[in-house]
């Protein structure tokens, strides 16, 4: 038949449509799709009908379920960093619709680029750990973890653990995170490791106030118990979270296939 | 296992391909002629929607592919052939007396009466 070669042709650019699908998808109906166009070709063509209308109006129609389709798979893979930017957001307007009611909430730009950069970070540093390991123990030390972290770092940029958020001695907090992070990046952030590393940071931070304490000479006074009495929470926090560590390195020398990484 | 519950409502592509399926099994441009039959040519589904549609329906358990064997002096060989499954029917049966209720309502309501009147 005389229009077998631009049939041909058509199937082929088909083809290389049919290409921009996601690969799962392209996969799985692929050679179905291209089946099925060749069949309708053939059919318009049997009915005396042309190629040029049937081939444009698949083009389109294909063009735009390749879009939705590539569309549904970015939002599938990257659900929870969908989901991270929609709380953050979400957290981010409580200061927003404050500031137009009272002005004891004044957030500059910088303010708000800051937490969101904390937020973001700490909701990607969580997911991390979740899809690391299937193990509950893994997941929930390292989400404690990092939400107290962000706790530790929110707080001392917001109003300072001692004194006021300028005193020297609160940068020793943020030299306590970086004992955790430098201990779980040793540690390959794997649960005997991570635990270790936490245990490490939870005794660096309820030491840092008595270092402050002893370099800094502050005098005795209510903010100093309510920093010791909120120190001790963070501590113990950072210990819970190591214990939770420890517990999922017992449980996978027992059950090897719980620490493996989450679908 | 917890057992899954019937879809509704569906999306009309969903509700045709479920109708072509309910009675045999059939492959893609199959499914594609007896929509547009059954639609009397209102509904003419392109490869993409079709196949797109076909994903989601297994995804969800409505419909399989099916392991009939084809005669390759009939048909190609390498076609797939899709069947309802059992929570298809259900939900297919669930959608359409959801219809049935809202033409019932609206029967009540004197909405439809020149529609019922030619049939539609």
């Amino acid at each position: 038949m005389a229009s077998e070669p631009r049939l041909r042709r058509c199937r082929n650019w088909y083809a290389r449509l049919i290409r921009l699908y996601p690969k799962p998808f392209r996969e799985r109906f692929g050679e179905g799709m291209e089946q099925t166009f060749c069949d309708l070709c053939h059919e318009s063509v049997e009915q005396g009908r042309g190629l040029f209308r049937p081939v444009l109006w698949m083009f389109c129609e294909t063009s735009v379920q390749i879009a939705k389709e590539n569309a549904m798979s970015i939002l599938t893979k990257y659900r929870n960093v969908v989901y991270i930017l929609l709380t953050t957001g979400l957290i981010l307007t409580a200061p927003l619709v404050a500031m137009q009611y009272t002005d004891e909430v004044n957030w500059t730009a910088f303010d708000f680029v800051a937490a969101a950069t904390l937020l973001i970070g700490s909701g990607l540093m969580a997911d991390f750990f979740v899809r690391k390991s299937r193990n509950h123990a893994y997941r929930t030390g390292g989400a404690l973890a990092v939400a107290t972290g962000l706790v530790v770092v929110w707080v001392n940029l917001a109003v300072g653990i001692i004194g006021n958020e300028d005193h020297p001695a609160n940068e020793l907090f943020f030299v306590v995170l970086l004992i955790g992070m430098v201990g779980a990046f040793v540690a390959r952030y794997q649960a005997r490791g991570m635990s270790i590393a936490l245990f490490a940071t939870a005794i660096a931070q309820a030491l840092a106030p008595v270092i402050a304490l002893t370099i800094w000479s502050l005098p005795l006074s209510t903010g100093l118990v309510k920093a010791f009495t909120f120190n001790t929470f963070i501590a113990l926090s950072f210990a819970t979270s190591a214990r939770l560590f420890a517990r999922a390195a017992r449980e996978a020398e027992t059950e090897p296939t719980a620490m493996r990484p989450a679908a | 296992m917890a057992k899954k519950k019937a879809h509704t409502p569906l999306t009309p592509a969903v509700l045709h391909i479920l109708m072509a399926l309910s009675q045999e099994e059939r492959h893609g441009y199959g499914i594609m002629k007896q929509v547009e039959s059954d639609s009397q040519g209102r509904v003419k589904m392109g490869p993409g929607t079709l196949y797109g549609s076909i994903g989601r329906m297994i995804d969800a358990g409505l419909i399989c592919e099916s392991d009939r064997k084809i005669d390759p002096t009939i048909d190609d060989q390498r076609r797939v052939y899709y069947r309802i499954t059992g929570l298809g029917q259900e939900s297919l049966e669930a959608e359409l007396e959801r219809y049935r209720d809202v033409v019932a309502v609206a029967r009540l309501k004197h909405l439809t009466s020149k529609a019922i009147d030619y049939g539609i």
